[in-house]
């Protein structure tokens, strides 16, 4: 293997899906939560993105981020500023997110009508 | 020193800061923990745990070069491809700038690790055989018959793609059980063969038979008097 070779090796074609218009809502506790993590200061944004991985294939990735260098969708909802990646918005579009309130697998949760099937832990999706 | 060539071997070059975390995340061995001069085998798999395909990956220090069964390329491509998503990974094809060897009954460097000399870049697997990935124009002596690695191959209890992996089969069944950690965190498939596991018991398995023994159907590699072929247990 001749690694100055490999440096001119061509790229693959990667599958990206399209981008839509991400549309999601946040259940009332999810936004209580938010409330109680976020003060008075909206100036923070709730990034909900995907990571590959998980025994579905997909995992939730939740942030809360001042900005981010990742090209996303800002969509504010009762003040709540909420960031989608564009990379992941054909698997976010029409997500709930909610939160769950119990000693184990509480949190916040995301109900997502684009999964198949979810992990049993609910943190990963395909 | 048997050597023959491997012409359906596919070279794939992943660069970017999160190359490990993605394999390690749909694949069954943990490859976190690789390091500069390692070489690691691990399979991908579907959530129903049957086998897309078996990769060696060199960690060549600034990226990792992944080796992979040529046939299976296009869908080892398709399923991980749209995972890539926003993570820092992108891969190239270098195939056409290499060629591809198997040494075997052959001594090699530590398995686990590999060695590259003028051009020639040799892994040993822990099933006891070497690959050789070749630089384009590097001259390299073959001496062996695939059909004799084959032999070979049945005589060591060795899987193969095409041959027992496939995408039929679970890593358990096609003997990739050394690909398949035993506590890493979640990966596709990981809850069908950590039940597997854990209940031991796996359907069916690849084992080495007597031709006279089995039913024909159930033979993956034919050798003249023993075969290796996946039968229930």
């Amino acid at each position: 293997m001749d690694c100055g070779t490999c440096e001119t090796a061509g790229p693959i074609q990667v599958m990206k899906p399209d981008v839509v218009d991400v549309a999601l809502t946040i259940s009332d506790k999810a936004q209580t939560m938010l409330t109680d993590a976020f003060g008075e200061d909206r100036s923070m944004a709730l990034l909900v993105g995907v990571l590959s991985g998980g025994c579905s294939g997909y995992m939730y990735d939740l942030q809360i981020v001042e900005e981010t260098d990742q090209s996303c969708q800002e969509i504010t909802i009762n003040g709540f500023r909420v960031l989608v990646p564009n990379a992941s918005s054909h698997l976010l579009d029409g997500i709930e997110i909610d939160y769950v309130d119990r000693l184990m697998g509480g949190g916040f949760k995301i109900n997502n009508p684009n999964a198949e099937s979810s992990c049993g832990c609910g943190e990963s999706f395909n | 020193m048997p050597t023959t060539s491997y012409q359906q071997g596919h070279l794939s070059i992943w660069r970017g800061n999160d190359v490990l975390p993605f394999i390690d995340g749909l694949s069954t061995n943990h490859v976190l923990d690789l390091q500069h001069g390692e070489f690691r085998q691990t399979t991908f798999t579907t959530a129903q745990a049957k086998v897309i395909d078996r990769v060696g990956l060199f960690h060549m220090g600034g990226f990792i070069a992944v080796l992979s069964h040529g046939p299976f390329w296009e869908q080892l491509a398709r399923h991980i491809t749209p995972r890539i998503l926003n993570q820092d990974v992108s891969i190239s094809n270098a195939t056409e700038n290499n060629q591809f060897f198997i040494q075997y009954d052959e001594v090699g460097p530590e398995p686990g690790h590999f060695m590259s000399q003028e051009g020639i870049t040799t892994a040993r697997t822990p099933q006891g055989f070497n690959f050789l990935v070749v630089s384009k124009g590097t001259e390299i002596a073959t001496d062996s018959e695939v059909e004799e690695f084959h032999a070979w191959r049945i005589e060591n209890i060795v899987p193969w793609p095409e041959f027992e992996i496939t995408l039929k089969h679970h890593a358990f069944t096609c003997g990739l059980d050394e690909d398949v950690h035993s506590d890493k965190g979640c990966y596709i498939g990981q809850e069908v063969l950590t039940r597997m596991r854990t209940r031991g018991r796996k359907g069916r398995v690849m084992t080495k038979v007597s031709n006279t023994d089995v039913d024909e159907a159930s033979i993956t590699t034919a050798g003249e008097i023993h075969s290796l072929a996946i039968i229930r247990v």
